[in-house]
């Protein structure tokens, strides 16, 4: 909620504020959770407002009391199982931090990326147009090439030929002491499960490799719900869980990808468990028919590409840093249309219209909610996009 | 172990509290796992992954002694660890805050220091959850909610330039959940600087932080 500081301190810790749409009185001081800061705000008479702005003495020994949690009745920050412990104001006497240099321009900085379409290679996107083929994080700009029969696979899909699946798991089973590299095997995953239907990830034997794979096929396979989409992924993603849910990286990934797919009965402050998670996915499954699902509903890309461009605007409108190379792989890779490719950029008008442009095409592609593409093909066959 | 503050504890928080600790030796074990094999399985660096057994016990007694009292964490790390903890942080830092309280505050604590989580990691968990606003409170350790307001994302590219090291647990922002072992309860790596005299653009740098922008 937007407020207006009618009186802060920086030596004490707290603000006396107006909330603009309510018109309350509150102070508020900072709590931390580490990298992370918030506040906590306090409702105030308009008396106690008025007395507390006008005496400092009096507001110090307030916010001193909030912060010693005396005020609690007061507190309209909604708490969670975790609460912020106040930030402490200096013991009186020793020196302040230097206060913060007044703000300027941004800059573009040392990491900002500007490409002219998402990096093909494990991303799989459009056959890339020049520059080097990149891995994992496209933005760190490892260069890795691509393997000879992961590149013919997806050479193949990429005109709509997608029946190089079956080469794909027998190429993730082959462990051999010939055979493929981590590289390529992790390449491998990443298309199958990008290219797999939903009866391909039911079939027990698809992911059998997962069995006794190296933990960085499991941990790249636990974090690829988004890619998955299918309402089978949830039982192969359980069964991961229940053979790796002691591995943080994997739990990690486990749980953000059953969170894509699934929608949580209970309160969110409630620890996600793959038990919990596993129960979310049943009950979801048996209310929802359709095939490929996004957060319980039929899968659509509509939203990643609304916030694509509610935040282009916005960042254009502020004059703010903009990136969309979280998404704009993805987009890429459902689509099969190229576009712009931006990490910590300042958007001129180009890049706007560059970003919108793009966002125009996808929009305009006839997706059917609940159906999985592929660069534009139904993995299921149904009609394609183009 | 030491007389604990958990030997006070509901059962639960404390069985919560050794999960974590147990988690964060799993994490060091398997990244010393990692180097080992990078020296290909170097038998002496494999031997030394006994030490870990003893490491969420070694976590439970610093945990449990009061902020300003607790250890240098080279006492329960090995140099080779913190290098590793710090290497995380070679292409960046990066919190989180309201803006309203970085231009009251500043991006530091009152002790002068200020927290950070890995660039590289936090770019990683955008990545993973696609921006969405509930999988990142997740990743981050947080409750619903809290990425709501009007947030910024505080960068320093070259915390190097600025002292960056485990935590020890002294530290002003060292809160009731501070957990020993340079992780958040989500597993990013976090770190701590000396952020009193950070330059806005020169330092640091300042970005809006919309949770699926």
């Amino acid at each position: 909620m937007k407020t207006r500081t009618v009186r802060f301190s920086r030596e004490h810790y707290y603000s006396l504020d107006i909330e603009e749409e309510t018109g309350r009185r509150v102070l508020s001081i900072p709590v931390t959770f580490g990298a992370i800061d918030s506040e906590e705000r306090y409702a105030l008479s308009d008396e106690l407002f008025a007395r507390l702005v006008e005496d400092e003495a009096a507001a110090q020994a307030f916010a001193d009391e909030c912060r010693a949690h005396a005020h609690d009745d007061l507190l309209v920050t909604e708490l969670g199982w975790r609460r912020g412990s106040p930030i402490e104001p200096s013991p009186a006497g020793t020196m302040l931090p230097p206060a913060p240099a007044p703000a300027s321009a941004p800059v573009e900085g040392a990491q900002a990326i500007r490409g002219d379409e998402p990096p093909a290679s494990v991303w799989f996107g459009p056959d890339p147009s020049g520059g080097p083929e990149r891995v994992a994080s496209p933005h760190r700009a490892a260069a890795a090439p691509l393997d000879e029969r992961v590149a013919s696979v997806a050479s193949a899909a990429r005109e709509g030929d997608l029946s190089g699946r079956t080469a794909l798991v027998d190429l993730l089973h082959d462990s051999s002491p010939d055979g493929p590299s981590m590289q390529a095997r992790l390449q491998a995953q990443r298309l199958l499960v990008s290219l797999a239907r939903d009866e391909d990830i039911a079939e027990p034997t698809t992911f059998r490799y997962l069995d006794d794979a190296p933990m960085a096929l499991v941990e790249a396979f636990a974090g690829s719900g988004r890619l998955l989409q299918a309402r089978s992924a949830t039982d192969a993603l359980v069964r991961v869980g229940r053979a790796h849910w002691r591995e943080p990286d994997v739990r990690r990934g486990l749980i953000s990808s059953l969170l894509v797919l699934v929608h949580r009965q209970e309160d969110r402050r409630v620890e996600p468990t793959l038990v919990n998670l596993a129960k979310a996915a049943v009950t979801t499954l048996a209310e929802q028919p359709a095939a490929y699902l996004l957060k319980s509903g039929p899968w659509s890309p509509s939203e990643q590409i609304g916030r694509m461009r509610s935040s282009a605007e916005r960042c254009h409108a502020q004059g703010s840093l903009f990136g969309n190379w979280f998404l704009a792989p993805d987009l890429a890779l459902w689509s099969g249309i190229p576009g712009p490719y931006l990490k910590d950029v300042l958007l001129s008008d180009d890049d706007l219209a560059a970003v919108l442009a793009w966002a125009d095409a996808l929009d305009a592609l006839a997706w059917v909610p609940g159906r999985k593409y592929f660069h534009g093909h139904d993995v299921d066959g149904g009609p394609s996009l183009r | 172990m030491a007389n604990s503050k958990l030997d006070g504890a509901a059962d639960e928080v404390r069985e919560t509290l050794m999960a974590q600790f147990r988690r964060i030796a799993r994490l060091h074990r398997k990244r010393a796992r990692d180097r080992a094999d990078k020296m290909e399985s170097d038998a002496e660096a494999i031997r030394d992954l006994d030490r870990f057994d003893h490491m969420p016990d070694d976590l439970a007694d610093v945990h449990a002694l009061p902020n300003g009292s607790r250890p240098h964490p080279s006492t329960y790390f090995s140099r080779e660890d913190l290098d590793d903890h710090e290497s995380r942080f070679q292409n960046g830092g990066t919190r989180f805050m309201p803006r309203a309280n970085l231009e009251k505050y500043g991006p530091a604590q009152a002790d002068g220091t200020s927290f950070l989580m890995s660039s590289d990691e936090v770019d990683q968990m955008l990545i993973d959850t696609g921006g969405d606003q509930e999988l990142m409170e997740r990743a981050l350790g947080l409750d619903p909610g809290g990425l709501d307001g009007d947030l910024v994302r505080v960068d320093v590219p070259n915390p190097f330039d600025h002292g960056i090291r485990m935590p020890t647990g002294n530290e002003k922002g060292a809160n009731d959940h501070w957990l020993p072992g340079g992780t958040l309860p989500g597993g990013i790596s976090e770190g701590v600087i000396d952020g009193g005299g950070l330059v806005r653009g020169v330092d640091y740098t300042v970005d809006d932080f919309v949770p699926g922008g």
